[in-house]
């Protein structure tokens, strides 16, 4: 991924922080972000856990008389973002790999480095360089650094430790310059194999990253829910299974728990919600199709909202199309509505596997700066 | 054993002392920085190419031997420059007021803190 950016005469390498659910990759971006002066960027972020990514871009340093431009990312931990990581994995010069000293963070630490060397297996060119920062040595039982070498000695993984406490900023300048030694050796190998490219990069700021993700996720995202979300756990589920009945009768009892992102007497009275039409966006409509057959439909239509005494918005196409919204489920952040969306459309596609859906699932804008989920369902003549 | 902070801020306490940096000199990046006075992010950086050069013209020469410390005086600024013999490729940047610095202290002052540093 490393290039020479011919506008500026920097060398562009991506330092990548990788690591389990919670062993500090966010605190060590942000902590290095503070030392270094400059904003971390996270484009979006679900009760304190990363949903894409976190962002530092530093310049500074000298190589073959050259500035370094650091592209600093941390990756979301959570397995079922484990797509978006692999990809963001793929594109580092390095990887610091930020492991949880805890008892029981160590144990997922393995896990995931034998996910990260699988992924790194596949990258062209040469060795990208791994950096493991074992992380809350602070904790009364940090797991000896002597375990930790052992550990890494058994995955096969030659790899230099650093120690740190990511809350304290301690010992993370320390491992991000180590780790940029390790992605300057990278770019060395590429300038001798004459494999460095003079270009700009292909991904330029945070936001680039974010549309080169989403552009890459959702058009397969659409077709994996489309197709009954296949790919995933829950997806293997056998539809006339205990666990298949059990997920029925959580979705229609409404258990699926929802985050709260504003209290119904947060609205004003006059605060009606728009209805959702065909401007929704891609990505935001389940089933894709028929969902999207249901929103030309209320396109068409003049539909009036009422408001339940729980704070819940419903109306109806008459004949056609019952809609309903509890008071909750309404997000400041699209991200944050979107997972929501994907999480009941899998149990959905679980549930109903071998029939067509019962409802459509949009979120949608609100008219009022927020976005509010929909269920849209079909009037059967029962 | 002190860490970097630690070591910069002990080295900040020799008499004339202004800044001073823990420096990688493979990328020019500091791995830590205390005090004023000038840039010393740009300091570091350029400064590797001082400590690269050298070993470069010591390489051709054929002087088998280690650099202790580097001197540079100005007008008004002495800057000393000191590897860290016990880790490769990471030297000592300490920039003082030429008026109101002792020189033999302030490189016995780097001496100390190179011997210090844990990390």
């Amino acid at each position: 991924m490393a290039t020479l950016d011919p506008r500026n005469d920097a060398i562009v390498i991506r330092v990548v922080y990788d690591g389990a659910p919670m062993a500090g990759k966010s605190t060590s971006v942000r902590a290095l972000g503070r030392g270094l002066g400059c904003e971390v960027v996270t484009p979006a972020e679900v009760s304190g856990r990363t949903v894409y990514f976190d962002w530092l871009d530093y310049t500074g340093g000298l190589f073959e008389g050259r500035r370094i431009r650091c592209q600093i990312i941390s990756v979301p931990g959570q397995v079922t973002l484990s797509p978006r990581r692999r990809r963001l994995l793929e594109s580092a010069d390095v990887i610091v790999f930020v492991g949880d000293s805890t008892p029981a963070g160590f144990a997922s630490d393995r896990a995931y480095l034998g996910g990260m060397q699988t992924v790194l297996k596949r990258v062209d060119g040469p060795p990208v360089g791994v950096v493991f920062q074992a992380n809350k040595r602070d904790h009364p039982e940090a797991v000896p650094i002597d375990t930790i070498r052992s550990m890494l000695h058994e995955l096969g993984l030659r790899v230099g430790v650093m120690e740190s406490v990511a809350t304290d900023s301690c010992g993370i300048r320390e491992t991000f310059v180590f780790a940029v030694r390790l992605a300057l050796d990278r770019v060395r190998e590429l300038m001798r194999t004459g494999e460095l490219t003079s270009t700009r990069p292909d991904v330029d700021n945070a936001e680039e990253l974010l549309q080169d993700l989403k552009l890459r996720e959702e058009g397969s995202m659409d077709h994996a829910l489309g197709a009954g979300a296949v790919q995933t756990r829950v997806a293997q589920v056998q539809s006339n299974s205990v666990v298949a009945s059990a997920l029925a009768e959580v979705v229609q009892t409404h258990i699926v728990e929802m985050p709260r992102a504003a209290s119904p007497a947060a609205f004003g009275a006059d605060e009606v919600p728009a209805v959702p039409d065909d401007r929704v966006a891609s990505g935001l409509v389940w089933p894709p199709v028929d969902g999207r057959l249901a929103l030309h439909e209320l396109t068409q239509a003049h539909i009036p909202l009422g408001r339940r005494a729980d704070g819940a918005w419903f109306g109806e196409l008459p004949g056609r199309w019952l809609l309903h919204s509890d008071a909750e489920e309404v997000f400041d952040e699209s991200e944050e509505g979107r997972s929501v969306l994907i999480r009941y459309a899998r149990i959905q596609a679980v549930v109903r596997r071998d029939k067509p859906p019962s409802c459509c699932i949009v979120l949608a804008a609100d008219g009022h700066g927020r976005h509010r989920l929909w269920r849209i369902e079909r009037i059967t003549a029962n | 054993m002190a860490t970097v902070t630690e070591s910069l801020n002990g080295l900040l306490k020799a008499d004339g002392a202004l800044c001073a940096a823990l420096v990688d000199s493979n990328s020019g990046m500091m791995l830590g920085g205390v005090g004023t006075g000038l840039d010393l992010e740009l300091a570091a950086a350029g400064n590797t190419e001082v400590v690269r050069s050298k070993l470069k013209i010591m390489k051709s020469l054929g002087l088998n031997d280690n650099i202790e410390d580097i001197l540079i005086t100005l007008g008004k600024q002495y800057h000393i420059i000191r590897p860290v013999q016990a880790k490769t490729g990471i030297f000592i940047y300490l920039v003082l007021d030429r008026a109101r610095s002792n020189l033999a202290m302030a490189r016995r002052a780097c001496q100390d803190a190179e011997q210090s540093l844990a990390f």
